[in-house]
């Protein structure tokens, strides 16, 4: 098995120096020389270096393929006004100046930012919350975690549909529990003004439990004498938290934050299945707009557009996110 | 013995095979032929074994009943040799489904297509021109099909699709809600249609108890009104675009008095629910009483043949209601070719069987929708709902046979649902929405 050491020594061209002698004797002898190739064609052949690239090509050619290609295709026809029809052209910045200028598009960035805004602080904290609730000795402590950990093994799909029904406005439960308590009904999905705010609400009851179980790991992971030792010296049970766990916990902080920022982000299930993007385009975010402009319209090339702003929009604010944290995750 | 097979051998050989095995992988596979010359009229090629793939939206459980029992069994004893796979999907994924195929390079031969499909399809070159075909068909028979569906299907001379479906959007009453208020007989002008559903509302405060008019819900958001809207377009002399597809017409007076009654509905009589009441699972206002009068394809009779048997009776389908003209919109289906087809002549000959008058009775007939086809016009499965809406689609207006309208219809949809929420005057959202749409227009 070729070592590290050895395909690398190899691709520096270690290998030829060796044999460097041996060229030179077949530059004067040209028979030398065909048998001086086929040596060293041999030794190429035998070397591990070659064996080790022999079996990267394929996992190289799958990642190249799956993974690069669709990106790099992505970023390029970005450029054009490809439409699937034979005779797209490159169009410069064309794409991002729409983005940037028609309303449409300013209205699905701001409603992805207002989406991530909305979810990612507040299911932030209240998987927290759960996790440190769940983290003590508490009866039912299983059942608990059983509980909020469903909706994530739920389907969209099933989701989508109870939730429909708990917000429909006409009967729905949320509409009947709110006339039980003499307030007016909502519109819930079907209003613009509440129609995010009842996709926040869905979307943080389906991601709270995934969180929770992260922060439960961390939390578990912390060493049980920083607390005895707080004990000791008088603190109190928030200092405890907010002196031990909070900062103990602070780069599972981070990794929730940062993967349920770019999950927000990339939110679509949800959309397709409850508003796609209405009503009055008030849950129209980034990603159902790329959906909707590259196959509902068919230009690829501005929904390939879309698709770059939103991933430079997820770059801009996970970036400062680790570079504020200091530390690598 | 001992064996001169070493482990760095081995591996190396393991090695080789895999590049082998996945560039064969990578390799393009054979190369589809894009316009091959039809052998017009005929079947497929006597001996040879051919597959079909076959992609249906337009279903409903007894349709695929009626395809495995009569239709295909039919179609096998005069083409044995032809096999037919059949893959059902849905609308709300179609389009997705359909562009991922010809982007890829695989479709199904045939496929069913809605009312703006052909335009979209044609402009990226898709579709199998049909037009040798037709010539030899006699007996199939082209002009059987009602003379606007072929033109619909129609783009630059050519027949790139086979209509199947008519969808009409007409005016549907719950006769017996009407009757509670002194109405024997549906509206036959806007005017009385405003009058008939003020008079059939019913509130309790702020709650509609029963809407006199009913936007026909929808999965998909903005076709509530939109689909609605268009259909009134019809009777008020407007059309989307103009002549030549250059310009808009969403501002011009005919728009803007439609736009206007249906805001008069909503938000000046109070007529009418915005958003609507939605559906029951599959029954709508007009099956549990909550609304009187609505404009729909022949959804409502379907729905209660299958859920509702009792409504049945009093569900009523009415000519459309005139303001400058008695006119409806009919959205018009149709099934077309795979330019990307290995098989044209195969599928020309399931496509053609399919779409002969005594099948397309069985498909059409499978779930009471209108065929195209005037001699299906008193078939033994057309209804006297049916019979009115059918008379409607004679008249009836079409798409503009522009490659966009599906992004034209998103503006226009804002800007009713603007309306219709109060939140513009009609004027101001109109414009707008021309202005968008002259955007697309200039591109």
């Amino acid at each position: 098995m070729a070592t590290f050491q050895e395909a690398r020594s190899f691709l520096e061209g270690e290998f030829w120096e060796k044999d460097s002698s041996m060229v030179a004797t077949a530059a004067k002898n040209p028979s030398v020389s065909q048998q001086n190739d086929a040596y060293r064609l041999s030794r190429i052949l035998d070397s591990d270096g070659f064996t080790a690239l022999l079996f990267l090509f394929i996992p190289l050619l799958i990642l190249g393929a799956l993974k690069f290609y669709p990106v790099v295709f992505n970023l390029v026809i970005s450029f054009t006004n490809y439409d699937l029809s034979p005779n797209f052209r490159f169009v410069g910045l064309r794409n991002y100046q729409e983005i940037l200028t028609n309303d449409v598009y300013l209205k699905a960035i701001r409603n992805t930012l207002l989406y991530v805004v909305g979810t990612v602080p507040i299911g932030t904290f209240l998987s927290l919350f759960i996790a440190t609730l769940l983290n003590q000795g508490i009866r039912g402590r299983l059942f608990f975690r059983t509980a909020f950990y469903l909706p994530v093994v739920t389907l969209v799909a099933a989701t989508a549909l109870v939730w429909r029904w708990i917000m429909n406005p006409q009967g729905g439960l949320a509409n009947t529990a709110l006339d039980s308590l003499g307030l007016p009904g909502l519109g819930w999905l079907t209003d613009p003004n509440t129609a995010m705010l009842s996709l926040v609400v869905i979307t943080l009851w389906g991601g709270i439990g995934g969180n929770m179980v992260i922060f439960l790991a961390g939390l578990q992971g912390i060493p049980s004498e920083l607390y005895e030792a707080a004990e000791i010296d008088g603190a109190r049970a928030w200092q405890s938290f907010f002196y031990i766990t909070i900062p103990m916990l602070s780069p599972v902080t981070l990794f929730v934050v940062v993967t349920y920022t770019i999950a927000i982000f990339r939110s679509f299930g949800l959309i397709f299945m409850l508003t796609q993007g209405g009503p009055s385009l008030s849950t129209n975010t980034l990603v159902w707009e790329v959906y909707q402009t590259a196959f509902g319209y068919l230009r690829f090339g501005l929904g390939a557009a879309i698709s770059v702003v939103l991933l430079l929009t997820i770059l801009l604010l996970s970036i400062p996110m680790r570079l504020f944290q200091g530390e690598d995750f | 013995m001992t064996s001169d097979l070493s482990r760095r051998t081995f591996l190396k050989f393991a090695g080789y095979t895999g590049v082998a095995l996945g560039l064969a992988a990578c390799a393009p596979a054979a190369t589809p032929s894009t316009g091959a010359a039809p052998n017009a009229g005929a079947a497929a090629p006597a001996a040879e074994p051919v597959k079909l793939l076959v992609t249906m939206v337009d279903y409903f459980d007894s349709t695929k009943e009626a395809l495995d029992q009569q239709i295909l069994p039919a179609f096998a004893e005069i083409h044995p040799e032809i096999t037919v796979d059949i893959n059902y999907t849905a609308w709300n994924k179609y389009n997705e489904e359909l562009t991922t195929a010809f982007a890829g390079g695989v479709t199904p031969d045939l496929m069913q297509g809605g009312a703006i499909f052909v335009p979209q399809f044609a402009y990226r070159d898709w579709i199998l021109p049909l037009d040798d075909y037709i010539e030899t068909a006699d007996e199939w028979n082209w002009e059987d099909f009602m003379p606007s569906t072929r033109d619909d299907v129609t783009i630059d001379g050519q027949v790139l699709a086979i209509p199947y479906r008519l969808d009409v959007r007409t005016p549907w009453y719950r006769e017996d809600l009407l009757a509670e208020v002194g109405y024997t007989a549906p509206p036959a002008t806007w005017a009385e249609l405003r009058e008939m559903a003020k008079a059939a509302t019913i509130r309790d405060g702020d709650e509609f108890v029963r809407t006199g008019f009913h936007f026909p819900p929808n999965t998909i958001n903005w076709q509530n009104d939109f689909q609605v809207f268009v259909a009134l377009l019809a009777a008020a002399g407007g059309k989307l675009l103009n002549e030549d597809n250059t310009q808009s017409l969403l501002a011009e007076p005919e728009s803007l008095e439609t736009a206007d009654f249906l805001r008069t509905l909503v938000l000046e009589d109070q007529s009418a629910m915005y958003p609507p009441f939605e559906n029951q699972g599959e029954l709508s206002a007009l099956h549990t009483g909550k609304g009187v009068l609505t404009i729909s394809n022949e959804g409502p009779e379907i729905a209660a043949r299958l859920y509702a048997p009792e409504t049945l009776p009093l569900l009523k389908a009415a000519p459309p209601a005139a303001n400058k003209e008695a006119r409806t919109h009919v959205w018009i289906n149709k099934f077309f070719i795979s330019k990307l087809t290995t098989k044209p002549d195969a599928t020309w000959a399931l496509l053609q069987f399919i779409t002969l008058p005594e099948q397309l009775a069985i498909y059409t007939g499978s779930f009471n929708s209108l065929a195209p086809r005037i001699s299906l016009a008193d078939a033994d499965f057309v209804t006297e709902n049916m019979r009115v809406m059918a008379k409607a689609a004679e008249t009836a207006t079409v798409y503009p046979k522009y490659h966009r309208m599906a992004e034209i219809f998103r503006p226009t949809a804002q800007a009713l649902e603007a309306i219709l929420r109060g939140e513009k005057s009609v004027e101001v959202a109109m414009q707008e929405a021309a202005d968008a749409v002259n955007n697309i227009l200039a591109e």
